[in-house]
């Protein structure tokens, strides 16, 4: 079984690279921004199974519900910047 | 800019739902700190990041209203006074700086449960301070400043 | 320490680190620091240090990103160099 999970592991790592190639790349800020909030949800799944494979659950479980309960605080204070400017 | 009120029901209406379990969590994060991952400073930031989320959504008046500047510094320097108070009880009665045990003399309670509670009321200063410390530093870097006092000039001045 | 992760997470945080350090725009630069505060954590559960991940987390993401946004609305938004 932890073969298994250290393959779904290897595999979310090569889909997180390529949501890396839009933050970097990305014409505007806004790409960043989204592509950002994305690699935040896999990185989730991503903490779950290194608690699986580590053979202790419950301790990354409150790691984890942190970044659900607090992903989004990023993506707001920077659209703040962007309130009174328009997209300059 | 920060202190624009966000005017968007959206986010406004989420962050009504999200601040109350966002605290609970904090709570449970400073109550577990010997067991699980966290403790006192992790505890704290967390209910910092509640406060933060009240200041973008609704403004700083809303969130200055809550808790404003001054309270801010009384609960920082609340929680330090917990913190060592507790660590100069145990050495005026008879024992070492943070000495748990010789808190079961005023408890009344078993050793091992004197030792626990001591460091639930430490885990709880720390976690106060930290709160407070990082509010007022958000406020400073990213709020406007209070209206500075203007110092009141006599009417009859005239310049000639 | 499982080392394909090892190699895997300590990849993405040189590609970050590299793409924060070379972009002229500030608040495009803020952003890359906010993932690359991600696989730090990532990193460090890994090594089996969970307290630190957790400080990370709760740090990297809720206050530090507002604290830059605020020092970036105060000064400039395009790096001098």
């Amino acid at each position: 079984m932890n073969t298994f999970f250290l393959y779904v592991n290897i595999f979310l790592g090569f889909l997180i690279l390529a949501c890396l190639y839009r933050v970097v790349m990305g014409p505007t800020t806004i790409d960043r921004m989204i592509a950002v909030s994305a690699i935040g949800t896999k990185t989730l799944i991503l903490l779950i199974l290194i608690g699986f494979i580590f053979g202790r659950v419950e301790m990354f479980v409150d790691i984890c519900t942190v970044y659900a309960l607090l992903n989004f605080l990023g993506t707001l204070a920077t659209t703040k910047f962007f309130e009174g400017r328009g997209k300059c | 800019m920060l202190t624009t009120v966000y005017e968007n029901l959206i986010v406004q209406t989420v962050c009504r739902i999200m601040v109350p379990f966002i605290q609970i969590y904090a709570l449970y994060v400073i109550a577990h700190g010997h067991y699980s991952p966290g403790g006192g400073f992790q505890g704290g930031v967390i209910l910092t990041a509640s406060l933060a989320l009240i200041f973008l959504a609704f403004g700083q008046g809303a969130v200055t209203r809550r808790i404003n500047r001054r309270l801010a510094v009384i609960l920082a320097s609340a929680g330090v006074f917990i913190y060592a108070g507790i660590g100069l009880l145990c050495l005026l009665l008879g024992g070492n700086f943070l000495d748990y045990a010789q808190l079961a003399k005023i408890l009344g309670v078993t050793i091992p449960r004197a030792r626990s509670l001591g460091i639930l009321g430490v885990e709880v200063g720390v976690g106060l301070a930290v709160m407070a410390a990082m509010y007022s530093i958000i406020l400073d870097i990213a709020g406007s400043p209070a209206k500075p006092e203007t110092k009141s000039r006599p009417i009859s001045e005239n310049k000639p | 320490m499982i080392w394909q992760l090892d190699f895997l997470f300590l990849i993405l945080v040189l590609i970050c680190a590299l793409a924060a350090i070379n972009i002229k725009d500030l608040l495009s630069a803020v952003i890359i620091l906010g993932a690359f505060s991600f696989f730090m954590c990532l990193l460090w559960a890994e090594m089996g240090a969970v307290d630190v991940a957790f400080t990370e987390a709760a740090v990297a993401t809720s206050v530090c990103t507002i604290l830059f946004v605020g020092a970036i609305i105060k000064t400039t938004r395009r790096s001098k160099d």
